[in-house]
This record gives C-alpha cells, structure tokens and sequence, in this order.
C-alpha cells in the first residue's frame, strides 16, 4: 500500500489544489463502482446526487484531513470524500496538549498544595500515634504506678466530712496552706521487712501558697506518740510499720501513710493534706540507671556503724557494716553513692558536713541527667522508682510544686526538728531509745509554723480504757489512673521538643518526681533545687 | 561533567564519613586498641600511639595491669582477676608488688611477685562485730591502704586504723557522740617480721577528718616521709588540707610527745611539718616526689569544679628538730623548721587544671608525668611530658605532648594510686 503519508504536505507549506495531492488516488471508472458500490455499466441504478456535500466546519487541525478543497467551498466527488474516511494521515498532536478536550477540575498550585496538606496529615497522624504508644509504653503505667495514690479522710465520729484545707478541685497551690507529709524508709529491702518497713523520715513541708511561706517540720522517728485506732504508745517510726497492710505494696504504702498522717493530726493538730513515702533502694536504682556519679570525695570517710540495709537481703535492719572512702575524685555507684551522703559518723561536723556532701552528689547527678543520653533514659528512671516512690499527689500536682520549689528563696525555708534537747527529752533508761515530748515547746513551734491553735499529747495523755472512737481519720483508696493522659502524653512530648518544663509532661513529671525523692532521701527542701 | 553535577552528594558523604568518625569514639590523640573486657562489659582500649619507659601499673574495676612498652607496641598484661585490688606499689629492685585487697568490712594488705604469681597475705584486717549493748557493735575489723616501699627495699609503710584499739587489742571506743577515733594513720612494717602485733606507729592523724593519706617515702632521704593530713579548724566547719613531711622514726623515738587526736585542743600532737599553710579551706593533696627527691607534685582542689597539678621544690633538713607540745612558743627551733619548711610553697608552679585531676604520679627518669583525668563521663589515664629549662631550672609542660593514654569506658579506679617504675 503506498506510503499514505508520503504525500503529506503542511497546509501552510503548499495549499493542496485537487484531492490527489493528499494521496487520493483517483479512481478509475470501475475503482469508482467498487468505492462507490455501483457499476458504471450498470443503468438500473440511480445517479448519485452530485450535489456537494455541504461544507464542513473547519476543523482545528489542517492535518486531520484532506479537506482543504471543502473549507474552500469547491465540490467534491463522491469518492474523493469517500477515499477520505478512514486514516489517511497521522493523528496529529493537540493544541495544548489535548486532542479537543478542554481540561476542568483544580489548577496545578492547587493539588500540588493539596497533596502537600494530605502528606503532612497523614504524617501528623502517624506520628501523633507514634506519639500516643510511645507514652503508654514508657511513661503511662509508671506514672499512674507512682502517682495519685490517694488517702482521704474518713467521716468524723459525728458523721461530717473529714477536715481539708483544699477545696474540691482546686488547684494545690492555689488555696490555703497546704501540708505534704514526707516519709522516708531505709529498710525496705531486708528480708522479712519488705512488708512491714520502719518510716525513719517523717517531715512536713508545709507551704502557704499565698505569703510563699514554707517550713519543713521534721519530727524525730523515736518520738513516742499515740496511734488513734489503738491508743497503743510507740515510736513514730513504727506507726507506717503498724499501718503497712494491703494486698499489694502500694496499697500498703497507703495505708501506712494514711496511719501516720492520722496519727500526727492526733497527736498535733497538724492535719496533713498529702504525702510521699519514698524507699532508698530507688536513690540507688536512679544513680545506676544514670551510670554513677564522678565526685570528688572531701576528705576520706570512715564509719564503723553504716547501718547494713540496702542491697543486703539476707541480713536484720540491724546489721551495720563499715566503710572507708579515700579522698579524691572517684567514680561511684549507687550503693556508694548513698554511703556517701548518709554516712554520719565520718564527720566532725556531723549534719553540716553531711549537707555539703548531698549537695555535692545532687549536683553531679542532676548533671549527669542533663546530658543528652540521659533524656532518652527518662523513661528508665521513672521505671526504678516504681515501688520506691508513692504519693497521693497528681502528676500536675508534683509538677507544680516542683516548679514553685525552685522559685524558693532558700533562705527563708524554715526548719524545725521537735527533737532533743529543745523540743524532747530522753528516757531514763540509757538503752530505751524512746524520746518524748515537751509539749509547751512543741506547741509554741507548731503554732509559729503552721498557724494553728495546736496540740500536742504529752506522755501524761495515756487513754486508759478509753473506748472512744477516733476523731475522724484518714483511710486509704484505690487509685484511679490518672485522666486525661492520652491528651496530656501529646501535649507533653510536643513541649518536651521544646524543651520546657510545661506542666504535666511525662518528662517533667519524672524530673519533678526525682526532685521530690531527693528531698526525701536528704531531708533536705535544697535537694529539689539543685 | 557528571562530577561537576553531583558535587554535592560528594561533599554530603565526605561530611558524613567525618561524623560517623566522631560515632565511632576517635580519639585526637590516637587509635585506641581493645584489648581487654572491663568488669562493665565494656572494651578497654589502649592508645596505639602513646609512648614511654618502663612500666606503669594501674586498677581498672579492682583489677591489677601492668602497660609497659615492647617492640614500639604497648603491652596490657592483667596480673589479677576476681579479687578487688587497691593501690599497687612495686619493689624498688622490682621483683614484688605489694597492694591493698578490700572486703566488704576490711582490707589485707598482700604481696605477690611481680608477674602476678605467689599471691599471699601480709597483714590481714579480718575480724567481727562485738555486742556493745547498749551501745552500736564494736568492730575488730581493720582497713590497710596505699602501702609504700622503703628505698632498700625492707620496710613498708602504709596506713590503716589499728590506732582504734588499745595495746592490750580491746576495743575502745567512746560512747556518746555520733564521731569515733576511727581515722587511718601511718605505720610500718619489716618485711622480715610483717605480722607484728602492733606496727611502729609513724604518722599520727586528726580527729574527725577521716585521718591520712598519700603516704610516700621521700627518695633518697630514708628519714623523711611525706603525706596528706586532713583536719577541721577550730570553727570545727572549715576543713584544713596539707602536706606533711616527718622523720617516721620520731613517735618511736619521742613516745609520750606525740598521739592522735585533735592538737588545737591541747589532747594531741604529731611530728609533722607543712609544707602548705594552715588555711581553712586551702586544700593541697596527693604529693609525689620527683626521683631526685627534690621536688613534688601534688594536686589542689580549687573550687568545687576546679582541680589542678602544681609543682614545687621541698626544703632539705627541716624534719630533724621534734617539736614537744605545739603550743609552745620557745619551741623556736622547730618554728624555724616550719618556716623554712612553707617557703617553698610560694614558688609553686601550676603545671595544669582540670575539673577532677588526681594522682599525679612522676616517671622513673623524671621525664614525664602520669594522672588520672576525667573526660565525658570517665577517667582514665594521662599522659604529658615535663621540659626543664637548663638555665633556670624551671619545670614547664611540653606543648602537645598530653596524650591520653587508656579508653577505660568507665572502668578506670581514680581513687587508687597507680605506679609507675623503670
């Protein structure tokens, strides 16, 4: 077949003047009567019409076919416009690139932005879940572990509400002055005494939100007081023993919180709104966790009565053990690190000296939680201090009184021990270790710092056969998760990218929750500032 | 024209190479070898470029090494394994090793042979807690720490807390206050007798501060120890921290002149003159004497961030006159000692300063220096070398020439004094 293309000539280049310069090969006479269907010969059939066939409408394109003669208005044969049909010359490329369809829809910008918008939410999405599982998986169940575990007062003996110096959903500092009970157990790891620890810190951090007053009342753990549901005298130490019941640690840590927060408002009138109990097996797990702490030890330190009861399972909460740590820059763990700072017989300077020396291991370890491999361990940190660290407060509550702690001016933190010589005496007995109060002292102290009318039961008060029930009490409850945490977990990793300490973020959380062991584990209202 | 293109991805890869360097651990000053598995788990490395004479000995997690040089390459050679080993000294004829092993509640004071062979004990702390009642346990443990050899190589001096019990071996402790005469003390020891009863005291130290430390034999000077003494002054809140230098044979010689406890109160004294001032908060430690015995090095703990390596020359002849009662003031004699003995103080010279410097220790030929630094988290051991100006005679520190010389991966012990011999 010839080439139907070779022909092929642009309109503009030479107009065609007949049909044949488009490759129509003109028909003979019988060629005519196949195209065409009738024989020449053939009388019987009718003419055609040699009408021309009306004119087209121009087409777009001069090369879609041959019909310049047509758009020029002369007449075409039959055949000739026969000969045309079919694909007589390439389809020919469109005006703007479509052949005769006028595009719709969006403009480019427009689905470019679009596409754009939809990347980025899907990634929003993605990472928002990214986010959410990786608060649950790491923060979420010790968060709720350590947190929120709450006593609440039990309905006085005439049936009204239990006191509380905060009103119903009030923020904590936002209010009256309000009393955090600290307590602090050394033994907790002992065998047999798992259960059943002695509380060897009792300190009451007492804050008036509106003057920023704040005073740390610390009552020694062999005062002699008496426990209000069993009008039993003993040693305040013993009471969180005596209180330590529940299925579960936690629940006993409550409930032996809630026995010495009774206890104390029994005995003082102090009504305690909340608490922390604190183990020093978790000072220990947070300091190897964090890979030990360099310090340069003062001057050696010998002791030959180091109480014997972190890391040693085995023995009594009477054991002792020595020490002796060279002076000098050293590396130490954590079990070094607490002898460190709890040794008191290495020093002349007794308490003073043991101050600097907590200050120096809080400085050292908080720089070394600073470091960039250390924020990625947050989640390891909150860990160790699940089952060494309980409170009723909330995770935005402990932020916010972590936040308002290093605010404090240091030198205005009151601090009062009721111990002896001042505030109690010993007993005759040189072995009794027992000490009791001197209630005028006691009172006149709790008054200055607390600003109540107080109370105090002196070693007179003794309720022989006295069946009255308790004035009131606290009892402890099952903690609830805390709420809102899926909200909370975006918002706090989204501030944690910008590297504030925003409220209830579980980074800051746990920061504040260590800050609130270290004030713990030292006695010391500095610790959470270092 | 295809480089030209893609100048970028070049650029981009030659920087990432360069980071995935500094990932690695690169090291400035040198590629650092694993050769050993630290208590930790991690690998100890040793700088491949690090070079000295004779052999250094050092604990890393408790256990005892020797580096040493060989054929250009540095040799590691751990001589003990599960047992915690403190503060090595060598023989002077370099045949033994005698160092400190610690327990939970005391610490033996051991012998070996240098390779690490024929491990025995010494002098052993063990003992037990005796009921009190109604006061806490007595303990008839003892500590042993920094044992040092004589020049001759007979005696040993050392410190330990023997001085808590009596010459009849009963426990003797005051009740009461919550502090105990527990501080470690100086004394010595024969080798041909070592388990004597009660070892020649030496040194005597103060109540309340933890007692001595750093205990040395001056080189060439049989008659002359050097140590650090740590004390509180008279406010009792203020520490006092200096060097001492003693004739080790005066307490033996003056018995009821001297005794431990707390001299500003009139119930004690010691033979000890300083070399550094008695000013509260000026903390001077960890001397070490050159070879020659002329000079020391110690370290100065400038603030609670600050460290330094500071060197000085020690007077001759100033140990010799006893002084009876610190108090006297016609002791005039021995006051001249004294301030011959602070002179030389002020002609200190500050070789180097860091946040956690300690132990400087010199080289056989006085060469070099060795220290223990921390960097990122962890010590290790240091290098750099010492220039004297032949016309002055002043000591200065080779410029580039500090050299890091382990990559201990937290394992390196800072607190025990390591060695350094020919």
């Amino acid at each position: 077949m010839k080439d139907q293309f070779k022909h092929m000539q642009r309109p503009s280049d030479n107009p065609p003047q007949d049909a044949n310069a488009y490759g129509a090969t003109p028909p003979s006479s019988e060629r005519r009567g196949l195209l065409s269907g009738w024989s020449s010969q053939d009388n019987s059939i009718p003419q055609r019409d040699s009408t021309p066939p009306a004119r087209a409408a121009p087409d777009t394109s001069p090369w879609d076919h041959p019909a310049s003669s047509v758009e020029r208005g002369q007449p075409q044969p039959y055949y000739s416009t026969y000969a045309r049909a079919g694909p007589t010359s390439p389809p020919q490329p469109p005006k703007g690139g479509k052949r005769g369809r006028k595009k719709r829809g969006l403009p480019n910008w427009a689905r470019i932005t679009l596409s754009v918008l939809m990347i980025l939410c899907s990634v929003g999405l993605v990472a928002f879940g990214g986010l959410y599982w990786y608060y649950q998986t790491n923060y979420a169940d010790a968060l709720n572990a350590i947190t929120g575990n709450k006593v609440t007062p039990r309905p006085n003996a005439n049936g009204t509400a239990g006191a509380t110096n905060q009103a119903a959903g009030q923020k904590i500092l936002s209010g009256k002055r309000i009393n955090i009970l600290l307590l602090g157990s050394d033994n907790d790891g002992k065998k047999g005494n798992d259960v059943t620890p002695l509380a060897q810190t009792n300190m009451i951090v007492s804050i008036d939100p509106q003057t920023k007053d704040i005073s740390m009342f610390s009552i020694p753990r062999d005062m002699v007081v008496t426990n209000p549901q069993t009008f039993e005298r003993l040693k305040l130490d013993e009471v969180f023993s005596n209180g330590s019941t529940g299925r579960d640690k936690a629940e006993r840590v409550r409930n032996a919180a809630a026995l010495s927060m009774e206890t104390i408002e029994y005995n003082y009138g102090i009504h305690i709104d909340d608490y922390a109990w604190v183990g020093l097996d978790g000072f220990v797990k947070v300091i190897d966790t964090a890979g030990g702490v360099d310090v340069d030890v003062l001057h050696p330190m010998v002791d030959d009565n180091y109480p014997d009861d972190v890391n040693n399972p085995n023995g009594k909460n009477t054991d002792f053990k020595r020490l002796y740590i060279p002076a000098g820059p050293q590396h130490l763990n954590g079990v070094e690190a607490l002898e460190y700072v709890r040794t008191r017989h290495s020093d002349l300077i007794g308490d003073f000296g043991r101050t600097v020396r907590q200050q120096q291991v809080l400085s050292a370890l908080k720089s070394r939680l600073a470091t960039p491999e250390m924020i990625g361990k947050a989640p390891e940190l909150l860990k160790d201090l699940v089952g060494s660290l309980y409170t009723g407060l909330g995770q935005d509550e402990i932020v916010e009184i972590g936040n308002f702690a290093r605010t404090v001016d240091l030198n205005k933190v009151k601090r009062v021990t009721v111990g002896p010589p001042d505030y109690a005496y010993a007993g005759k007995d040189p072995a009794d270790a027992h000490i009791y109060p001197t209630c005028a002292a006691i009172k006149q102290a709790i008054a200055d710092t607390f600003k109540i009318t107080p109370k105090c039961l002196d070693e007179a008060y003794i309720p022989v056969g006295s069946t009255a029930p308790p004035q009131g009490g606290m009892v402890a409850v099952t903690s609830s998760p805390a709420s809102g945490s899926q909200a909370v977990a975006w918002l706090g990793l989204a501030a944690l990218m910008n590297a504030g300490r925003n409220s209830a973020d579980p980074v800051s959380a746990t920061h504040s929750l260590l800050d609130l062991m270290f004030m713990v584990v030292f006695e010391s209202f500095e610790a959470g500032q270092v | 024209m295809k480089m030209k293109q893609h100048w970028h991805l070049y650029v981009a890869l030659a920087l990432m190479t360069l980071l995935l360097q500094g990932c690695l651990g690169g090291d400035n000053s040198g590629n650092f070898q694993d050769t050993n598995r630290g208590g930790n788990g991690q690998q100890i490395g040793i700088n491949d470029q690090v070079s000295f004479k004779g052999k250094l000995y050092f604990t890393m997690n408790h256990d005892l090494y020797r580096l040493s040089m060989q054929a250009g390459k540095q040799n590691l050679v751990k001589l003990t394994s599960n047992i915690d080993v403190r503060d090595p000294a060598v023989s002077p004829d370099g045949r033994k090793i005698a160092f400190v092993r610690r327990d939970k509640n005391y610490a033996d004071l051991m012998l070996m042979d240098a390779n690490g062979n024929n491990k025995h004990v010494l002098r052993s702390g063990k003992g037990r807690y005796i009921p009190n009642n109604p006061y806490p346990p007595i303990s008839t443990d003892r500590w042993y720490a920094q044992p040092s050899w004589s020049e001759d190589g007979k005696n040993l001096i050392f410190l330990s807390d023997l001085g808590k019990s009596d010459a009849y071996g009963n426990a003797h402790i005051h009740p009461g206050p919550d502090t105990f005469m527990l501080d470690l003390l100086a004394y010595k020891i024969s080798l041909d007798n070592p388990n004597v009863t009660w070892p020649q005291a030496i040194a005597y130290g103060t109540l309340g501060d933890g007692g001595l430390r750093d205990i040395t034999y001056r080189p060439h000077h049989p008659n002359q120890i050097i140590y650090t003494n740590y004390s509180y002054d008279s406010t009792q809140t203020r520490q006092l921290i200096q060097l001492m230098l003693a004739d080790p044979d005066a307490i033996s010689k003056y018995p009821d002149a001297y005794a431990p406890g707390d001299p500003k109160f009139g119930s004690a004294d010691d033979p000890g003159v300083a070399l550094t001032p008695e000013t509260p908060d000026l903390a001077n430690m960890q001397p070490a004497f050159s070879p020659d015995g002329m000079n020391i090095m110690y370290t100065r703990r400038e603030s609670a961030t600050l460290r330094s390596i500071y060197l000085m020359p020690v007077a001759e002849n100033i140990t010799g006159v006893p002084r009876f009662n610190r108090h006297l003031t016609n002791n005039q004699a021995f006051q001249a000692n004294q301030q011959k003995a602070l002179a030389p103080y002020n002609q200190s010279l500050k070789l180097l300063s860091k946040s956690l410097l300690t132990n400087p220790i010199w080289s056989p030929d006085g060469t070099q220096i060795a220290y223990v630094d921390n960097t990122n988290n962890t010590f290790d051991l240091w290098l750099t070398t010492l220039v004297k100006d032949p016309k002055t005679g002043v000591y200065s520190l080779k410029q580039d020439s500090t050299i890091r010389v382990t990559n201990a991966q937290g394992n390196f012990d800072a607190e025990s004094r390591p060695f350094w011999t020919s």
